[in-house]
């Protein structure tokens, strides 16, 4: 990985992490906290979604979570000392899961969007 | 000059930097954060799918979060916020040594961080508890 590449990673880590507390607090407040005797389920959960403030949260948090966890776990990787094709290899896959785990989950959240 | 004046190097792993004891508190910070960020990303990739039953109908979706909100779970989710709020808390001390702020008090501010958590899963045991009792 070239310098100019690693110090925007190194940036983009704690942006997402100024971020996720904004995000996350949120997603646990409401989700657990707000009314914490009522059961999760499925209506309660498509009422949320439909209002943009609720999809701005949980698409937010599905992107950031995914970026700086899935950046935290190659940087653990690499500490490994890992270079040249093992780290390029690493990269990709962690990529590729990425891709994957964002994909499936932004199609998860679309039965609660659709329920409307 | 007599052998016994050689200084005797210390052997053993109890006398090596990476024996717990030996350890300094910004080791153990760092440690802590990142085995919660590993935990965290393998939670989240649950999260995931969990959440995704809602693509086999609602009624699935249902029937895996009622099991996810039985005592046992609700125990684990303690542990969940554990993790949570120590990794985050943590995140925000790294933050502030980035740009300078608290360097020279550290150790002050990871006691804090571990209070706070430790407050946090208290407050999060307070409020399952009853939850608990009465399932
Ligand atoms: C509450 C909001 C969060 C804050 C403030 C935060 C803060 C940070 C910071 C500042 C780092 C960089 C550490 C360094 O470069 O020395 C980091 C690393 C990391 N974070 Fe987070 N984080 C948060 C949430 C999360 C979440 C939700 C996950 C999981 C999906 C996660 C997973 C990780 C991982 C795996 C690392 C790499 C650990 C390492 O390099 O040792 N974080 N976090």
């Amino acid at each position: 990985m070239n310098r100019d590449r690693s110090i925007w990673l190194w940036i983009v880590q704690r942006l997402t992490a100024v971020g996720l507390i904004v995000i996350l607090a949120t997603h646990l407040w409401v989700t657990h906290f707000a009314e914490p005797e009522s059961m999760i389920v499925f209506g309660a959960v498509a009422s949320r979604l439909r209002t943009t403030l609720f999809m701005v949260v949980d698409y937010g948090l599905l992107g950031f979570a995914l970026f700086h966890g899935l950046n935290g776990v190659r940087n653990v990787l690499l500490d490994w000392g890992l270079g040249g094709w093992a780290e390029r290899l690493t990269t990709w896959a962690i990529v590729a899961l990425g891709v994957a785990a964002f994909v499936y989950g932004a199609f998860g959240l679309y039965p609660f969007i659709a329920a409307a | 000059m007599s052998v016994d004046k050689v200084q005797r190097v210390p052997r053993g792993w109890r006398n090596t930097p990476v024996h717990p004891a030996n350890l300094h508190v910004g080791t153990w910070a760092w440690i802590l954060h990142r085995i919660t960020g590993l935990a965290l990303v393998g939670y989240l990739l649950l999260h995931i799918c969990v959440i995704s039953s809602a693509l086999y109908g609602s009624g699935s979706f249902d029937v895996v979060l009622g099991v996810l909100q039985t005592p046992f779970f609700l125990v684990l989710d303690l542990g969940l916020l554990a993790a949570v709020l120590y990794h985050g808390l943590n995140g925000v001390r790294i933050l502030l040594f980035d740009i300078g702020v608290g360097v020279r008090r550290q150790k002050e501010i990871f006691a804090a961080t571990i209070v706070l958590s430790a407050a946090g899963v208290l407050w999060g045991f307070l409020r399952v508890l009853p939850e608990i009792i009465s399932r």
